[in-house]
């Protein structure tokens, strides 16, 4: 995936990526962001493990900061301007698809295994049990389903939109650092179990 | 910025190193009685308890693992019929003192001084649930009691 591919015949044109969220409303929205994490967090495994849904949520914030930081590093050194706020206004705001995701996969623990078959490929196979992979692989890719893609799309779009590159380059990376994100935490994953077997779904 | 590149890269291939050399590792299938066990709290090789053994590792300085102990002690869900629980200390090189203990509350408590429990059955999360039969033999493990 050379420059030169990755800048469409739109690259010439002045990119732009706007504010998703009115900047005035962006505090009252990062505020309810954590609330949603801190929420999800309180019913899940993460929050139990982790004492509580403030670090969670912290640490998604963090999260998406570290993200925004990476992606705009990486534009930066291909010689791309994607701003940084903006974009994390993205980042941080997409993130409700994984609340959303979550707190179905939550539901789904008390539901019908017919209910889990039909919405695994919104929320991921973890919704299907733990007898499915190992847990290592499970943690790292129990989650990918539908909604995991259309977050990974949004993210490469507002890149498309904040750089000028075409759709598909920025796609194409965002996946790929996707991928490559996972199969470090499924290696991180397994390094730090061993032989036990781990307490995620 | 090349650099930062370059190194999440070479960081990546370590990681992934790392993985397959753990990965093919042998590990012992863990086995009652452990050789070099150390008792600090009751009987070394309770293996005549017909129900058989829940072996959990605690780490005094763990407060998590601590805390899944002491939710197992007082419920114990999930273990078919509430088998002997044995609280096994591991990642202590020294002998934790009397007063260090006093904060276990367990009939039984085991030192694993020779790091059997990770160097060679392989295991690594504190609080998690061993299951052994009356005789020693191995039946599975559980992931620490959640709250």
């Amino acid at each position: 995936m050379s420059e030169r591919e990755a800048a469409g015949p739109k690259a010439a044109s002045r990119p732009r990526l706007e504010w998703i969220v009115a900047p005035w409303l962006q505090p009252f929205w990062y505020a309810y962001l954590a609330h949603a994490w801190w929420r999800v967090a309180e019913t899940t495994n993460a929050g139990r493990l982790m004492s509580g849904g403030a670090l969670v949520a912290a640490a998604k914030l963090a999260g998406a900061l570290t993200e925004s930081a990476f992606y705009v590093l990486w534009w930066r050194s291909r010689g791309r301007a994607l701003p940084f706020w903006r974009f994390f206004c993205v980042v941080a705001s997409i993130s409700l698809a994984d609340v959303f995701a979550i707190g179905l996969a939550e539901r789904l623990r008390t539901a019908s295994p017919g209910a889990a078959l039909w919405l695994a490929p919104l929320v991921g196979f973890h919704a299907l049990g733990s007898g499915l992979g190992s847990s290592g692989l499970r943690a790292a890719f129990g989650g990918l389903g539908l909604l995991t893609v259309l977050r990974i799309s949004v993210t490469a779009r507002a890149q498309s939109r904040g750089t000028g590159v075409r759709f598909a380059a920025a796609l194409g990376w965002t996946a790929l650092f996707w991928i490559m994100g996972r199969v470090a935490m499924w290696w991180l994953a397994d390094l730090l179990r061993g032989r036990s077997p781990l307490p995620v779904p | 910025m090349r650099f930062v590149w370059y190194f999440l890269a070479t960081l990546f291939v370590f990681l992934g190193t790392l993985w397959a050399v753990d990965r093919e590792r042998r590990w012992q299938v863990p086995r009652l009685p452990i050789s070099g066990i150390e008792s600090l709290r009751g009987s070394a090789a309770p293996l005549r308890a017909p129900r058989g053994i829940l072996l959990v590792p605690v780490h005094l300085g763990c407060p998590h693992c601590l805390a899944a102990w002491r939710r197992l002690m007082r419920l114990c869900p999930g273990e078919p019929s509430c088998e002997e629980r044995v609280a096994l200390l591991v990642d202590v090189d020294q002998r934790p003192s009397a007063r260090a203990l006093g904060s276990l509350e367990a009939s039984a408590v085991w030192w694993d001084r020779r790091g059997v429990w990770r160097e060679r059955w392989g295991h690594r999360v504190y609080g998690e649930r061993m299951r052994f039969d009356a005789s020693g033999i191995y039946l599975g493990t559980s992931p620490p009691l959640s709250p």
